[in-house]
């Protein structure tokens, strides 16, 4: 067994360091586990699990009678509040599955272009540029199409339409980092292509990923509205984009609610990303933040 | 640099909110909430473009605009078609000042007067496989000689030019420019209501010569107005110069007095110098819009408006009444429906009737009638709606009550007490927010007897497709509008051999149904038609292929300036008859 | 020169044929079945076989791709399922109306994306470049369907600045209909802007150069706007030029929204009428567009900075 160079280590423990000294960073991270919370407790039934059930009047407005219809009701009275926790519950698993299938695709495929160089590097490259010269919004839309309808093809479509940009980085960190002394080091005492990937070379690449998660996570949220709007989104459940959806027919008849609720949760988490993912790479790369 | 910018932005800003409104003098303003797919009648067929082709195009017959139930009476024809004894054989006499627009496909670009060669043309036109036509079917089987001449073609070259337009027609001929004799396959008590539909309307040779498939964006037609520009977001209409003298009718139903349609009786029409249609597809800019003076009157009011124009008990609000806007409303001829694929083993065929009878017993439908059609519509008992004949006001259906207790009965004698045991069933429908609450709301009360169902949202012709390949199991958010006023055009959505992808979409069969439709379009008399309605009325009460849902009104919201708008089924181009008040108009834009 | 401009050219063959591949895989081995869809209420099983061959859809596969690759190579489409309109006619009246609301919207957007960059990077690390980035990603934070929906509600609506929707074929009374969208735009993508060109300007002042120049005693404003703006234009123009097959076609929500007939409003439409060949035309267009504008900038690359054609 080798170890893991120690630069690695010193690299993540500055980072977190000064991620620590930065109370905006810290502020965001507190909200993404906020959402995260909320989101694990709707998936097993401790929050908002009757999202389906009526709470009042339809359309009634906010009130703080209740901590149900804080946020008023929609068309069949059921609680707003409930539905933007339920539509959290879906925009953090799309922001999670997303990750999940992006980045597996993303560090493979770019680890062995940035490692291998040659005629394995030039069809990566070929693959990627291909599929990214084609507009994600359109891809999106015919895979979407291809998959039927639903969260499940959500998932899939955003997750093969953001794995580029994470492959891109991790291809050219490996061209960086093949040649340096460590790895040749290791190749030395007899380590393989596997072991020199995945144990040596990419440790010290991996915190591009969690940046590029943060902002893949934003990404994802967003086209679920999008992909809502276009009615190719979640199906039979609320979501933030199928709330946004709603209201663009509401607002004219003065119901708010329902846009604004959505909006703000949306508003926020989003906003914690974008911070949390500037501060890590500040984080990691100290060179950007000085100036 | 950065004061240029500001300065530029601001420059804009104020730019745009001071250019001043240009006068619109004598012009109509809508708001059409789709994109007018097709100016071509052969391809024309959904309301919208209905709408669009009828500005310029005509046919022989029209509905009467005022008078209800509805009537056919003339339009391009002179007089009503005299009908030999056998009922076979229309002569139809058309009237001599009928004009096509100017146009450059005709000599010096004049347009020349219609004859009785160019409804053999059209008819022949939309019969030609090649044109494709989405509503062939009007003619279908219906003329002596149309299909073997359509079947030739398919057989024959297709890149022959247009010669086969020369080949006789046994059954259509010109006996003079004027007159116009049809022979028809079989009695067809129906074949008038086809002249009055956008598809058989007139068009002449030179123009779809010249033209082809152009004639999308393009119009020569005889009607009151002549295109003046296509745009994908805009049309822009004119009065036709040399439109023949029409004028508005003098007779309608009661109350059209009082209502002040009459007003302008025996007046030439039509009475606006332009019409300007504004596509709006959103909602909110329709709605807006309208609050804003800025169309004259609205076609397909949003749901989520009602709160804005109807009080609680469904009275205009006082803004309406103050700002002298009216709500017009008058029942459409159509029925939503929930539908079940008779061919899917799950939910479809005898086996599964209880099951089916039971979900339209759990289906409460009164509260949907508020909740998404502004509480103007009537809950649906059978497939015919008022002011068809055979409409039964008196008929309530054994399985559209709301009856929770009786639906779990009939669930567990079907072998799935409380739901358990059947599979998750599939409800598709159209990716549209109205919808997909309406999808919501039925699947909250399938929810109430045990039963699950999954929405699965799909673009509307995706939607008709998965129906017409019998792939959807339940489906709904779908609406028959009423074709021509005869309760055989919802009769025969249940006939066997019209299965998908035929008009039948849920392949229902029953035999002894189909032999009491066939029995049903050979009939002539009332009492007859009216005894055979109920008996077949009888068999699909009890099969339930679908859950006969609503029968919505056509509203239309319209401004204090507008007059004569009457709502009409049947007759898209209502717009020939109205009338704008352009000075009132003026004195409300310039407050 | 020429030789890296032919190398750049020979590597887009490759690229376009995988792009037509991918398109083709997408839309036409597995999207719907039009004939199905085109034929209406009252179709027949032999109306739709006829179609079927009408459409050429009961060729190969094969044969079916030869076509596709010979209506990407003439720019010829065919015509729209719905509409039953020339795609390559519809294409060429959409984009004026795309452009009459992109181009102003994208040059307010890039100058004051750019200006506010220098402000901030001027007064970097300070209060103020802090709170402008925060402002910038609340400004990111927002869905832009919101930023719609509430922009023409109250401004158009409730205050009466603009008009609600329209557009006017007569280019001056356009910009009235054009103004809102156009700041809605702004609002959407400045804080990605400001973002972007902050980084670009920053890099630079952490150049030797400015350095140098620092220590000659220039003043730091002399500094920023001479030397460093100067230097960071280089990504912001590349920066710009990639974005501009965007603007060609469109934006979806706001064309919708506004009424403005673009290539956005069309492909929306497409969408919702599986209108298969003009979303397939949209997409190919839009994707070689893509790929000319990317040569663009390697090529320009090239020419500012010859160290890229070592590579």
């Amino acid at each position: 067994m080798i170890r893991l160079p120690s630069q690695s280590k010193s690299l993540w423990q500055d980072a977190w360091r000064r991620i620590r000294r930065d109370r905006l960073a810290l502020w965001a991270l507190g909200v993404i586990v906020l959402y995260s919370l909320v989101a694990l407790c709707s998936k097993f039934g401790l929050l908002a699990s009757t999202w389906d059930a009526e709470v009042g009047g339809p359309y009634a407005s906010p009130s703080f009678e209740n901590f149900k219809t804080i946020f008023g009701t929609d068309i069949f009275g059921r609680s707003v509040l409930y539905k933007v926790i339920h539509g959290t519950r879906v925009a953090m698993s799309v922001g999670l599955m997303t990750s999940l299938i992006a980045i597996p695709i993303g560090v493979t495929l770019g680890a062995f272009g940035g490692y291998f160089g040659g005629k394995v590097d030039d069809v990566i490259v070929w693959f990627y540029t291909t599929l990214s010269s084609i507009p994600g919004i359109m891809l999106l839309i015919a895979i979407a199409y291809i998959l039927g309808k639903g969260l499940f093809s959500v998932y899939i479509a955003l997750g093969i339409t953001s794995w580029v940009s994470l492959a891109r980085l991790i291809r050219g960190e490996f061209m960086k980092h093949k040649s340096r002394e460590y790895v040749i080091a290791a190749e030395a005492i007899g380590a393989g292509h596997r072991i020199r990937i995945f144990r040596h070379i990419l440790p010290n690449v991996l915190h591009i990923v969690i940046i590029n998660m943060s902002l893949q996570f934003q990404i994802a949220i967003k086209s679920e509205v999008i992909l809502s709007y276009l009615g190719l989104g979640v199906q039979g459940q609320p979501s933030w984009g199928v709330m946004i959806d709603d209201a663009k027919l509401e607002l004219a008849r003065g119901v708010w609610w329902q846009l604004t609720a959505a909006t703000f949760a949306m508003f926020f988490v989003i906003l914690a990303f974008n911070i949390l993912g500037d501060a890590l790479r500040d984080a990691f790369d100290p060179k950007l933040r000085k100036g | 640099m950065r004061y240029i910018l500001v300065f530029s932005l601001l420059a804009l800003i104020v730019g745009a909110a001071c250019t001043p409104r240009r006068d619109i003098g004598n012009t109509l303003r809508v708001a059409q909430r789709e994109k007018i797919k097709t100016l071509d009648p052969a391809h024309a067929n959904d309301f919208f473009s209905g709408t669009a082709v009828r500005r310029t195009y005509e046919g022989l017959y029209q509905y009467h605009y005022l008078k209800r139930p509805y009537e056919v009476v003339p339009n391009i024809a002179a007089a009503m078609p005299a009908i030999s004894a056998d009922g076979k054989t229309y002569t139809i006499r058309l009237k001599q000042d009928v004009y096509f627009q100017d146009d450059a496909c005709f000599p010096e670009g004049k347009g020349r007067r219609v004859v009785a060669k160019d409804f053999i043309f059209s008819w022949m036109r939309l019969a030609d496989p090649k044109t494709a036509s989405e509503v062939w079917w009007a003619l279908d089987g219906r003329i002596v000689g149309l299909n073997e001449w359509r079947e030739k073609l398919k057989q024959g070259d297709a890149n022959s030019g247009t010669s086969h337009y020369d080949l006789p027609v046994e059954g259509l001929k010109a006996i003079d420019d004027f007159t116009l004799e049809v022979r028809l396959t079989r009695e067809d008590p129906l074949f008038i209501h086809m002249l009055t539909m956008p598809a058989t309307t007139v068009l002449a040779r030179e123009a779809a010569e010249k033209y082809g498939q152009d004639l999308t964006t393009r119009s020569v037609g005889t009607g009151p107005f002549v295109l003046e520009r296509f745009e994908q977001n805009q049309i822009i209409w004119t009065r036709h110069p040399k439109y023949r003298l029409e004028t508005y009718p003098s007779e309608g139903e009661a109350g059209d007095r009082e209502a002040g349609l009459l007003a302008d009786a025996g007046k030439p029409i039509p009475f606006v110098d332009r019409i300007i249609d504004d596509v709006i597809s959103e909602d909110q800019p329709a709605w807006l819009n309208f609050q804003q003076n800025n169309h004259d009157y609205l076609v397909k009011i949003p749901k989520d408006n009602a709160k804005n124009i109807l009080t609680d008990d469904f009275k205009p609000t006082r803004e309406v009444s103050e700002r002298g806007m009216k709500l017009l409303s008058s029942p459409g001829v159509e029925f939503s429906y929930i539908a079940f694929n008779q061919t899917d083993p799950v939910v479809g065929g005898p086996k599964r009737k209880f099951l089916r009878q039971a979900m339209s017993l759990a289906y409460d439908e009164a509260p949907t009638i508020g909740m998404f059609y502004l509480g103007l519509g009537k809950k649906a008992e059978s497939m015919i709606p008022p002011g068809v004949f055979g409409y039964d006001s008196e008929y309530k259906n054994k399985y559209r009550e709301f009856n929770v207790a009786k639906a779990q009965e009939l669930l567990a004698k079907n072998g799935f007490p409380e739901g358990k045991g059947l599979p998750e069933l599939t409800y598709d429908l159209r990716s549209d927010p109205t919808a997909r609450q309406v999808a919501e709301y039925f699947v909250r009360s399938m929810a109430k007897i045990g039963i699950r169902i999954k929405l699965n949202q799909v673009s509307w012709p995706e939607l008709n497709s998965r129906i017409a390949k019998k792939q959807a199991q339940v489906w709904g958010g779908i609406v028959w509008v009423y074709d021509y006023p005869d309760p055989e055009n919802g009769l025969q959505l249940l006939y066997g051999p019209r299965e998908a992808p035929g008009s039948n979409k849920t392949s229902y069969k029953n035999p002894a149904y189909d032999v009491l439709f066939e029995k049903f379009i050979r009939t002539r008399d009332d009492k007859e038609r009216l005894a055979l309605i109920k008996r077949m009325r009888s068999i699909y009460e009890e099969d339930v292929p679908w859950i006969v849902a609503v029968h919505r009104n056509e509203n239309r919201l319209t401004h204090s300036w507008l007059h004569n708008l009457k709502v009409h089924a049947f007759e898209y181009n209502s717009d020939k008859y109205l009338r704008v008040d352009a000075e009132a108009r003026k004195r409300v834009l310039e407050r | 020169m020429m030789a890296f401009v032919i190398r750049r050219l020979l590597y887009a063959i490759p690229t376009l044929f995988g792009v037509c591949l991918i398109i083709f895989t997408l839309f036409n081995l597995v999207g719907g079945d039009p004939a199905y869809q085109m034929l209406g209420k009252h179709a027949t099983e032999t109306q739709i076989l006829e179609l079927r061959r009408e459409l050429g859809l009961d060729k190969s596969k094969v044969e079916q791709f030869f076509d596709y690759l010979k209506s990407v190579a003439t720019l010829d489409f065919g015509r729209s399922y719905t509409t039953k309109q020339q795609i390559t006619d519809m294409i060429w009246r959409g984009m004026p109306a795309s452009l009459s609301l992109a181009i102003p919207a994208f040059i307010v957007e890039i100058l004051l994306g750019l200006a506010i960059a220098l402000l901030v990077s001027f007064y970097r690390g300070t209060f103020f470049d802090r709170a402008v980035v925060v402002l910038c990603v609340m400004g990111m934070s927002v869905s832009a369907l919101a930023y719609i929906l509430f922009g023409q509600y109250v401004f158009a609506y409730w205050l009466g600045l603009f008009p609600i929707s329209g557009y006017d074929t007569d280019i001056l009374y356009r910009f009235k209909y054009i103004a809102l969208p156009a700041i809605i735009w702004v609002v959407v993508s400045l804080g990605i802007n400001v973002r972007v060109f902050r980084t670009f300007v920053l890099d630079e002042v952490n150049q030797d150069y400015v350095r140098t120049a620092r220590a000659k005693g220039q003043s730091e404003k002399k500094i920023l706007f001479h030397h460093v703006l100067k230097n960071a234009l280089i990504p912001v123009l590349t920066y710009v030029v990639i974005q501009i097959p965007v603007l060609i076609t469109g934006s979806f929500l706001l064309e919708n929204f506004f009424g403005i007939p673009g290539l956005g409003s069309i492909t929306i439409d497409a969408i919702h009428n599986s209108d298969f060949p003009v979303i397939k035309a949209m997409t190919t267009i839009e994707t070689l567009l893509f790929m000319v504008f990317a040569l663009a900038t390697d090529l320009l690359y090239s020419v500012v900075d010859p160290r890229v054609r070592m590579r």
